[in-house]
């Protein structure tokens, strides 16, 4: 999963970043306005994390700017508390609402959330056959065991899992599993792919050769 | 202290404020109402001038009628009189002619009253009359009311009409010759009958004029007041919560007019210095709020797991620089919250304004060399009177904004002259210089005309508003003019320490 933090205080910037790193997901940074927007168009991120006051751009006009075209989930990060405000960034677009100070964990909670419900996906738990996908701890279980997956694999598997039934396309894969500064020519995605069919059964990731994967329905 | 108890303060006016609409007007009472008390006296004058008036009128009226009567009265009176005067009255007790042989030749003495008041188209009755000699002995009396005695100690000529056993009587006597009495008098039963029924006519009409200029003295009283309960209606409602109500002025000139206008301009400025303070409030907290999001977020990151000590000096070193951002931030907020509470520097001694200006330049010197811009400096002596900490900091933060918003090979230059019986201090530079547009606010708190920039430089967005607050509480201005790309030009004006300082016990001067 791949997310972008809008933030022009180095200091949090580089906090959340490597807080929601080191929860797996691939993270991209901007420190201002303008560069965010850019990016935001640039790649299809499954979540923002976007701070009002920036230069260049403040958050209000990108996140206006990146809804005429994009639904990408947007969390607001922001020290402006009032209701006003929040009922202000919620109505404009944003599809959550943090106020500064915050937990780094509740923060990673909700993008957890939110990334779950741009995929429709109301519980934490998702189940196909006997295979279930525990979003919220970011574990696997086949049968009532646990399976022990790579961070990679895991990310992964639920990417395949939030799309399922749907094709996802490699390129899909590369832009939501590895972050801009990963070379993403390789082919680790099929080094996964075969890892991912070993731990959890030969049918549970079907490839469609030349267009990308699908877990069936 | 100051900003914990100002924000109570905020606390309870919103709390106070959020009361208010939903609090009952305590109801007047009627005595209390202007409108009430206008009526009240407006009906005590205008009673009085009707009642008077009326009265006057009625009284003069009956004075009349009687005075009619009394002449009409006399002049038969007179009559009488005339015909007495052809006898000889004198004598008549002394000489044996009977009275009744007297009486005998009444009908060649015509003793009676003229035939146009006897016969009067009956109208109202005749008159009765009756003379009487000296000695009391009747000498003649025509159609006297029934029961009638001539009471003695009655001897004016002019007597009340009384009242008979079934009518008024008004009668007149004179004194007729030789000591005799002559009275004349007559019913007026018609006449005071005539009288009540214009007194009642009067009443009536004084009832009507009452009525109507009760009526209209209410309808003008509220008319006029209407306006006021307009303005307290409108004041009332002006709160915390809505300040959007105002007075509908409908006519600028009146007394009440300009009376609107005035209370709206003072809720302009009521709601533009709660905007700026609401503005204010918020931005403190966004910028108190951004580094402890940093402390928080750093120190909960490096507690999540087992780091090397590289990454545990990383984020100590990234929260001590927020840490010490936090607390310069504390420092300027409490000095602005002082400043705005006091208008007096705290403080007052006599400073050297070069002096402090030259150790300020030493201190920003190491700055400046690494921005690469170069310091300059003109100083004459010169001595204002106040608080040499805050005139320090006043040149300390000009002369930080004059480096940080520079360019490299750029220059600032201090200078300290007496012009005019005050101190000029001008700190002109080449540097960036400010837009018109941000020129307006940069003294507005937390106004940041690059925000990139003072991040970058660590400024709060409250150097140029502690400035200002402090040179106004001395008692001096603050010039600013500026061209962008070309450079800002910075003068100050304090007023000249006074040559006797006003407390010589503190001479010699403490020279800073």
């Amino acid at each position: 999963m791949r997310v972008l933090v809008v933030e022009d205080e180095p200091g949090l910037r580089d906090a959340v970043a490597t807080s929601l790193r080191e929860e797996h997901y691939a993270v991209d940074e901007a420190a201002d306005g303008r560069t965010g927007l850019q990016k935001a168009r640039q790649w299809s991120y499954d979540a923002i994390v976007l701070d009002l006051m920036l230069p260049e751009i403040d958050g209000w006009e990108l996140l206006a700017q990146l809804r005429k075209t994009h639904a990408t989930p947007v969390l607001i990060l922001t020290a402006r508390d009032t209701v006003e405000d929040r009922v202000r960034g919620l109505d404009r677009g944003a599809d959550d609402y943090l106020c500064k100070p915050f937990s780094l964990s509740e923060l990673s909670a909700r993008v957890r959330a939110l990334i779950r419900r741009s995929h429709g996906q109301a519980k934490a738990e998702i189940v196909i056959g006997s295979v279930v996908i525990n979003t919220a701890n970011r574990t696997v279980e086949k049968e009532g065991r646990p399976v022990d997956l790579t961070a990679r694999e895991y990310t992964l598997v639920e990417l395949l899992a939030l799309n399922r039934g749907e094709l996802v396309s490699r390129s899909t894969v590369y832009d939501h599993v590895f972050d801009e500064n990963e070379d993403s020519l390789s082919n680790l995605v099929d080094v996964h792919i075969y890892n991912i069919r070993k731990k959890l059964g030969k049918n549970f990731v079907t490839t469609r050769r030349g267009h990308g994967y699908i877990i069936e329905t | 202290m100051a900003i914990s108890s100002k924000r109570k303060l905020a606390r309870d006016l919103s709390v106070d404020a959020r009361e208010l609409p939903a609090r009952e007007h305590p109801r007047r009472s009627l005595t209390q109402s202007i409108a009430w008390r206008l009526q009240m006296w407006h009906a005590a004058i205008l009673v009085s001038v009707v009642v008077g008036l009326c009265t006057a009128w009625f009284l003069q009226a009956r004075r009349a009628r009687l005075n009619e009567i009394d002449a009409e009265l006399t002049s038969a009176a007179r009559v009488l009189d005339g015909s007495l005067r052809g006898f000889d009255l004198r004598g008549f007790d002394k000489t044996e002619r009977p009275l009744n042989e007297l009486l005998a030749a009444d009908d060649h003495l015509r003793l009676s009253l003229p035939r146009e008041l006897t016969d009067r188209r009956g109208n109202h009755p005749a008159p009765y009359f009756g003379i009487w000699l000296e000695d009391g002995r009747q000498l003649k009396s025509e159609r006297l009311p029934d029961g009638f005695s001539l009471k003695p100690s009655q001897s004016q000529p002019e007597a009340p009409e009384r009242d008979g056993p079934n009518a008024i009587l008004r009668e007149v006597r004179i004194v007729g010759p030789a000591g005799s009495l002559i009275l004349v008098g007559r019913d007026i039963g018609r006449e005071i009958a005539e009288l009540n029924r214009l007194a009642m006519r009067i009443a009536a009409f004084a009832m009507l004029i009452l009525a109507a200029g009760l009526c209209g003295g209410w309808w003008l009283a509220r008319s006029v007041l209407r306006p006021i309960a307009a303005m307290s209606d409108a004041a009332s409602r002006f709160s915390a919560a809505d300040m959007s109500p105002r007075i509908n002025v409908v006519e600028t000139e009146s007394e009440l007019g300009q009376l609107a206008t005035i209370l709206n301009e003072a809720f302009d400025r009521v709601e533009r210095s709660f905007d700026q303070q609401r503005q204010f409030a918020a931005d403190a907290s966004h910028e108190l709020r951004t580094p402890l999001a940093v402390i928080q977020s750093q120190i909960e990151l490096a507690l999540k797991r087992e780091r090397t000590s590289e990454e545990y000096v990383k984020t100590l070193t990234t929260c001590s620089s927020a840490s010490e951002r936090l607390s310069d931030l504390v420092e300027s907020l409490l000095t602005l919250a002082r400043l705005d509470f006091s208008s007096q520097p705290t403080e007052r001694t006599s400073v050297r304004v070069d002096l402090v200006a030259a150790r300020c330049i030493d201190l920003m010197r190491p700055v400046a060399y690494q921005a690469e811009v170069s310091l300059r400096s003109e100083l004459e002596p010169a001595i204002v009177s106040g608080d040499p900490k805050q005139i320090e900091r006043v040149i300390f933060n000009l002369l930080k904004n004059s480096v940080a918003y520079n360019r490299p090979h750029g220059e600032a230059v201090l200078s300290v002259a007496i012009v005019d019986s005050s101190v000029e201090l001008i700190l002109q530079d080449n540097g960036i210089g400010i837009s018109e547009s941000d020129l307006a606010h940069v003294a507005e708190r937390f106004y940041r005309a690059d925000k990139a920039r003072s991040r970058v430089h660590g400024g709060s967005g409250l150097g140029l508003s502690i400035a200002l607050g402090i040179i106004a509480n001395h008692g001096g201005t603050m010039q600013i003019a500026s061209q962008l790309d070309q450079g800002t030009t910075v003068t100050v004006h304090l007023p000249l320490a006074s040559n006797r300082p006003r407390d010589p016990a503190k001479e010699p001067v403490d020279l800073i």
